[in-house]
């Protein structure tokens, strides 16, 4: 186990305060810093764009970055940087859907699988069964079924990525089943209802936001890769995936096109997982064994 | 010994419902179709006389619990149907592309570890210094860095700027080791490259935790150089959980292959996924997801027991 130094140490009468967790870990402090920016990016995403990101002008196709273009400009003569933009809309979008869809769902079915053991073999059966897919490969079947769109998209994703959640939380629920403040209430006459959402799903909430954290990040990066792919959001809508799929045919002679995307989808990522490290270890060290 | 086979065999019964849901999960990815597969299959242009014929080649016209049970059945017999598109079984195309993909995994994870191992080492001789930051920041960034789009820089760099290696394509083995390590050095890097980010995460918190056991104690008291206490005594105890994440990134890394063969045109099991999927070919993409996820899980199985092997700690 890792020595945990006392000022990373973030928990004050057992509860969390995020002001602390804030001030004291850098790595939280900048990645979040990076992820409003993203999100400051996305939302004024067509009042920050210099140009039309569908303007189309033949006479300056291909151009590097200059002043006017920043980020050059693609096949179209369309401007890299506003296309670039506009892509940060889709990406955070997807991401927070899938990360609001997988808590939500996640949650509701690891608390009924840890709690009601009853359910819990046939639930967690078929968590395994999701599970024994490759995340992009069964994404990539859930697609080529469904069809390319922003909500299939959404869909695909969650139903992916929902089985880690609802793994996370039973545990967890497993764990607090025993305690003796839960038998207690038990105890008091409390029914199954008011235990779970009164004294275990609170437990629940550290480990929740730190894998959400992360499945924000995984859903940009498999977004992207559908799009890349040519199974996610339809083509001409202009999405982080979809500019590097239609920029790769150039990278001889214009890698900008390709560049640009694709270091908006790392730096988003980057933030994400910086954010949800740091949230980990602040939050509880022995977190690390489960997520 | 006895212990071990039982355990395996425990295993493997343990294994069969999951395959069971995976293969209803597969089963049904057709039936997710918005309206009539054949009809969708053949396009909007299609004679009814063609589409009535798809149907009865597909099953489709026998009522569903037939249609799956026909088809459960079939899969155990390694019968996954024929494809649409190209004019044989679906488990000939698979095993025709099998081979790059296999070969490109390996490499992959070949370059994982070698990255991967060193880099969590490294980093944990002295946790919390700056080596050990920069390391750990650069596995975080790791993670961040979509495979496909690594995969286009390092093309960019080294074949379009460089010229030193094959942009795309792909030599089969047979015809030469270095032929076919000129095409997949690239994708393995890119491939790798990520995944060494996990294994070196792991790498460095398992260190951590054997370099406080009371042995390496020991050992640096009687006066073992520090690299012989970590080269003797540590690393072997590392190897274990890191051999689970080993296992664990191989099988991670099917569904990349999938992505980075695109990237590099490579005629594996990901192009043929891919192909099938522009072309409508569904019985393909089935048969592929199914068998991806039988090796997935085989996989895992095998992690498991190496691992049950090589700690004796471990119960079984």
């Amino acid at each position: 186990m890792e020595a945990i130094q006392a000022k990373d140490r973030v928990k004050v009468d057992g509860k969390v305060s995020w002001f602390e967790v804030f001030r004291r870990k850098w790595v939280v402090l900048f990645g979040g810093f990076l992820l409003l920016l993203t999100l400051f990016s996305a939302v004024f995403a067509p009042y920050l764009s210099p140009h039309d990101s569908r303007r189309i002008d033949v006479s300056i196709r291909l151009q590097g970055p200059t002043s006017a273009h920043i980020f050059g400009t693609d096949d179209f003569g369309r401007d890299v940087f506003s296309r670039v933009l506009m892509g940060t809309r889709i990406s955070l979008l997807v991401g927070a859907a899938v990360m609001f869809f997988t808590s939500l769902f996640g949650a509701v079915l690891g608390l009924l699988g840890g709690y009601y053991k009853s359910l819990d073999n046939i639930l967690m059966r078929l968590m395994d069964g999701l599970m024994a897919l490759p995340a992009i490969v069964l994404a990539i079947a859930l697609m080529a079924s469904l069809g390319p769109s922003v909500v299939n998209v959404i869909i695909s994703l969650s139903i992916v990525f929902m089985p880690r959640t609802a793994r996370l939380i039973r545990s967890v629920v497993l764990v607090g089943v025993e305690m003796d403040y839960v038998q207690a209430a038990r105890a008091l006459g409390a029914r199954g209802f008011r235990i779970m959402s009164q004294h275990i799903f609170p437990n629940c909430i550290p480990p929740l936001i730190v894998q959400s954290t992360f499945i924000f990040a995984y859903s940009i990066l498999a977004e992207a890769s559908l799009s890349f792919l040519g199974v996610g959001v339809s083509p001409e809508i202009p999405t982080w995936g979809n500019i590097i799929s239609s920029g790769r045919m150039f990278i001889r002679e214009a890698i900008w096109i390709t560049l640009f995307p694709g270091l908006a989808i790392v730096v988003t990522c980057l933030a994400l997982n910086l954010l949800g490290d740091g949230l980990r270890d602040a939050l509880d060290p022995k977190m690390r064994e489960l997520i | 010994m006895q212990n071990l086979l039982g355990y395996i065999a425990r295993r493997i019964l343990a294994l069969l419902p999951v395959m069971g849901i995976v293969a209803t999960i597969v089963f049904f990815l057709i039936h997710l179709i918005p309206g009539d597969p054949a009809s969708v299959l053949l396009g909007p242009n299609a004679a009814p006389s063609d589409v009535l014929k798809l149907r009865a080649q597909m099953g489709l016209d026998k009522p569903l619990y037939h249609q799956f049970l026909l088809w459960f059945s079939n899969a155990l017999q390694g019968d996954l149907g024929d494809s649409i598109f190209l004019g044989r079984s679906v488990t000939r195309s698979i095993l025709e592309r099998a081979e790059p993909t296999l070969v490109l995994i390996t490499l992959s994870s070949i370059v994982a570890i070698l990255i991967g191992i060193p880099a969590g080492a490294l980093a944990a001789v002295r946790p919390n210094k700056w080596l050990d930051k920069a390391l750990m920041f650069t596995a975080i960034l790791g993670v961040s860095i979509p495979t496909f789009w690594f995969g286009i820089m390092l093309v960019d760099l080294f074949s379009v700027q460089l010229n030193w290696l094959p942009a795309a394509g792909y030599s089969s083995i047979t015809s030469g080791i270095w032929a076919n390590l000129r095409y997949l050095i690239l994708p393995a890097l890119s491939l790798g490259f990520n995944q060494s980010a996990l294994i070196a995460r792991i790498c460095r918190s398992s260190m951590l935790e054997v370099m406080q056991q009371d042995y390496i104690r020991t050992a640096r008291s009687k006066g073992l150089a520090e690299s012989l206490v970590i080269l003797k005594h540590a690393l072997k105890n590392v190897m274990i959980p890191t051999v689970t994440v080993i296992g664990t990134t191989f099988a991670v890394l099917i569904g990349g292959a999938v992505v980075t063969e695109i990237v590099f045109n490579i005629p594996g099991i990901g192009l043929l996924i891919m192909n099938s999927v522009l072309r409508r070919d569904y019985p393909v993409i089935q048969g592929c997801v199914l068998f991806i996820s039988v090796a997935y899980v085989l996989i895992n199985l095998l992690v498991d027991v190496l691992y049950a092997y090589l700690d004796p700690r471990v119960k079984y």
